[in-house]
């Protein structure tokens, strides 16, 4: 197995500022131009980490915590305020439901646009359509606007372009959830295959702990914008768990 | 083997790996651009035949309005005035869509991954391809009004070019500017408006008085046009005093908007 770093985090943090606009500026003039506009507080915490090539890492942790800021960090659509992020790897991100589809457009017509989107040519993509389409199982809805498809449809068609695109490094954040049990378990099924292969690094965010626990071999949790735990997923789900339900009772 | 990329918070302005990153996105770009050039007249009955009917009709006005209008001072008239809208008409959009652009594909920018130049790169592209097109409708029109066909009609195609590289570098200022301050978009149209009267699209440089022909002569839409019309309207080659100027002046602008372009983009990809 290849054992080489695909991806390191170098105390790499994230601090959202408010943007400069009209409510900012009368609180500015309010409280006297002296006082310094304080951040928000950082959204992450200064991490450091690597990942290997083919390891497939769950990321777990309450809402708001700061996970999909890591992903996000990774991805490279939102840059990190210190630190650095080092890649040898192309990247293939399903963040949120229907990124960079067009509504207007049909389902075949974002396949060329979101497959490219993911650093497909376009002689691969015209390759890759009609598996893309079986995978998707949307043969009779493929030339419809995609406006008209269900959440489901979309996270269908989504991630059967993003698994054709090749990917070294996949970031995938919750959004299998909204697929039914059936397309779940191909989709989780087809990322087993790809892993095993060892030439795809995974990094997951969900909320179901069982995934967790059935597919990764190694789990993040993070909390408040700071990494509680890294390490075998069976140990930080139980510790994560704990803490939730004493959470709750406390 | 992949390239190994580096991110953090400082500005990274290596123009080769911008430019190594943008060209693999180069099939992106083509299917964008189709698409930008779709879009828009999507649910329309006649579809993308708008992208060239729209700037033909605009001309026709100005044929009808102007050619009734006493115009002894310009000789050929309508090929002065054609030869200043056509790029006067690529350059308007391009500066209204580029304060925009950012914003408008929040939807694909704040959720995938792509070099932001892509998207303004993409709309030098569209503009350009209308911008051919009409030509290709107009330029006739005006030869046929001029005296005489000339090889000099190909400096053209330099004209074109240089025009474009200042498209590029602007709409790359306006873009980011446009998200830092979300004013600008709002006022964009009456900027392009006040522009378009300091620029000599309907009236001669010389007919002003002399310190509005003093911002006129500085103005680098103006002086473009006046490239344009060198070879379009008076069949020669371009001033070549003007040409050298430009094409100093665009690379430096370039150099310096792409930079400042970079330069801010971390705060931009975290307000979209």
């Amino acid at each position: 197995m290849n054992e080489t770093i695909i991806l390191e985090l170098t105390a790499a943090s994230k601090t959202y500022h408010r943007s400069l606009d009209a409510t900012v500026l009368r609180e500015l003039f309010a409280k006297g131009l002296r006082k310094k506009n304080k951040p928000a507080g950082p959204s992450l915490a200064p991490l450091s980490l690597s990942f290997k090539t083919g390891e497939s890492v769950a990321i777990i942790g309450r809402n708001g915590s700061g996970k999909s800021t890591l992903l996000k960090m990774i991805a490279g659509i939102t840059f990190p305020s210190s630190g650095s992020i080092t890649l040898k790897g192309k990247i293939t991100s399903m963040l949120e439901l229907g990124a960079g589809f067009h509504p207007d457009f049909s389902g075949r017509e974002n396949i060329s646009l979101n497959g490219s989107l993911f650093g497909m040519s376009n002689a691969h993509l015209a390759s890759k359509t009609d598996e893309i389409i079986e995978f998707s199982e949307l043969e009779g809805k493929i030339d419809e606007q995609v406006r008209t498809y269900s959440a489901g449809m979309l996270t269908r068609l989504a991630f059967s372009i993003a698994v054709q695109a090749d990917p070294e490094i996949l970031l995938i954040d919750e959004v299998l959830s909204v697929g039914d049990i059936a397309f779940q378990q191909k989709c989780l099924k087809k990322l087993h295959q790809l892993i095993s292969r060892g030439n795809v690094t995974l990094i997951l965010v969900t909320h179901n702990l069982d995934d967790v626990l059935r597919f990764c071999q190694r789990c993040l949790w993070i909390d408040r914008g700071i990494l509680r735990l890294d390490g075998k997923p069976e140990e930080v789900v139980a510790a994560y768990k704990d803490f939730m339900l004493s959470e709750q009772q406390g | 083997m992949s390239q190994i990329t580096l991110r953090d918070s400082k500005p990274n302005f290596n123009l080769l790996a911008i430019y190594r990153e943008l060209w693999s996105y180069r099939s992106f770009l083509l299917n964008w651009t189709q698409r930008e050039l779709e879009m828009r007249y999507r649910s329309s009955i006649l579809g993308v035949l708008w992208n060239l009917l729209n700037p033909l009709l605009t001309m026709l006005i100005y044929y009808f309005v102007f050619s009734r209008i006493s115009r002894d001072s310009i000789p050929n008239y309508l090929s002065y005035i054609f030869s200043g809208l056509i790029p006067w008409f690529f350059t308007a959009q391009l500066f209204t869509r580029a304060s925009d652009v950012l914003w408008q594909n929040a939807n694909v920018l704040g959720k995938v991954y792509l070099p932001k130049e892509v998207l303004v790169i993409s709309l030098v592209l569209s503009g350009l391809i209308n911008f051919l097109i009409t030509c290709a409708f107009i330029l006739p029109f005006i030869i046929w009004q001029g005296q005489r066909f000339s090889f000099e009609l190909l400096w053209f195609l330099p004209v074109v070019a240089l025009h474009c590289l200042f498209l590029y570098s602007s709409g790359l200022l306006l873009s980011a500017l446009g998200v830092l301050v979300r004013d600008l978009g709002v006022i964009m149209n009456t900027l392009i408006s006040l522009l378009f009267f300091l620029t000599p699209v309907l009236y001669l440089p010389t007919q002003v008085s002399e310190k509005f022909a003093l911002i006129i002569a500085n103005q680098p839409i103006a002086i473009l046009i006046g490239l344009y019309r060198d070879v379009l309207y008076s069949a020669s080659h371009p001033n070549w005093t003007n040409f050298g100027l430009c094409l100093g002046a665009n690379v430096l602008w370039y150099l310096v908007c792409h930079y400042l372009f970079r330069r801010v983009q971390p705060e931009i990809s975290d307000l979209i």
